[in-house]
């Protein structure tokens, strides 16, 4: 059974990391859609430094903490508890993403059909990207999101 | 939701998560888990937890939330 156990990030520090590695990488594809590519100078580097905030909490949510473990380890290393998060966890996560997924083909038709918005190649790669790490990391980031601390292993207040 | 006496049996006889859930097989967060009533675990898992403290299984598990030690003590000395 793999030892989820040994790290771990404060509530706070999971949800901020888990909030600035989406939210940044968002920032930082609406840049470049708006300013149509890397220029002038200022976005790029704007960009640049957003896509390397992203990765880094990405880096840190999981290589510094049990979510990447829990979340793709295979049944065989968890234990029925940890199971059973993961699963629950992969089931909000596809239904975030087809959510999202037909909700943006759904208003990016209708925003393309009424405006004369044009989204470059480089954009859209960006695009791809972004979904690509939103599809891997989803399931272990919602593990990441939703746990709850427990009390350290002193005795906790007897249930009974 | 199925209540447990996990935590009291465990002060009772001074064991630590870690000891139990090594010896029941599984992560010592679950056992944290199970004591706070977050999860309910699975037959095989109630078996060996009873197994581990020795007691009969509807002793550790019930349905009905348990009653107070204060108030069982007190109902014995009756």
């Amino acid at each position: 059974m793999a030892n989820t156990n040994e790290r771990t990030l404060s509530t706070k520090a999971r949800k901020t990391t888990v909030l600035v590695m989406y939210g940044a990488y968002g920032i930082a594809i609406a840049l470049w859609v708006a300013a149509g590519g890397l220029r002038p100078l200022p976005v790029a580097f704007l960009i640049v430094a957003l896509l390397l905030v992203s990765l880094g909490s990405l880096f840190v949510l999981f290589q510094r903490t049990r979510y990447w473990k829990w979340g793709n380890s295979p049944d065989t290393d968890l234990d029925e508890f940890q199971i059973a998060s993961r699963n629950a966890a992969y089931k909000s996560a596809y239904m975030i993403v087809a959510t999202l997924t037909l909700f943006i083909m759904f208003v990016g038709r209708l925003v393309m059909d009424a405006t004369s918005v044009v989204i470059s190649d480089s954009a859209r790669e960006l695009m791809f990207w972004g979904w690509f790490m939103l599809v891997l990391t989803l399931p272990a980031a919602l593990l990441a999101w939703t746990e709850r601390p427990l009390d350290d292993d002193g005795f906790v207040a007897a249930r009974r | 939701m199925l209540h447990n006496r996990i935590s009291v049996l465990r002060a009772e006889r001074g064991v630590s998560r870690r000891e139990l859930a090594d010896a029941v097989e599984v992560n010592q967060q679950t056992i944290g888990y199970l004591e706070r009533g977050d999860y309910g675990p699975s037959m095989e898992l109630g078996l060996r937890i009873a197994a581990f403290f020795k007691a009969p299984v509807d002793l550790i598990f019930s349905l009905e939330p348990f009653e107070g030690l204060v108030s069982e003590l007190t109902k014995k000395g009756k």
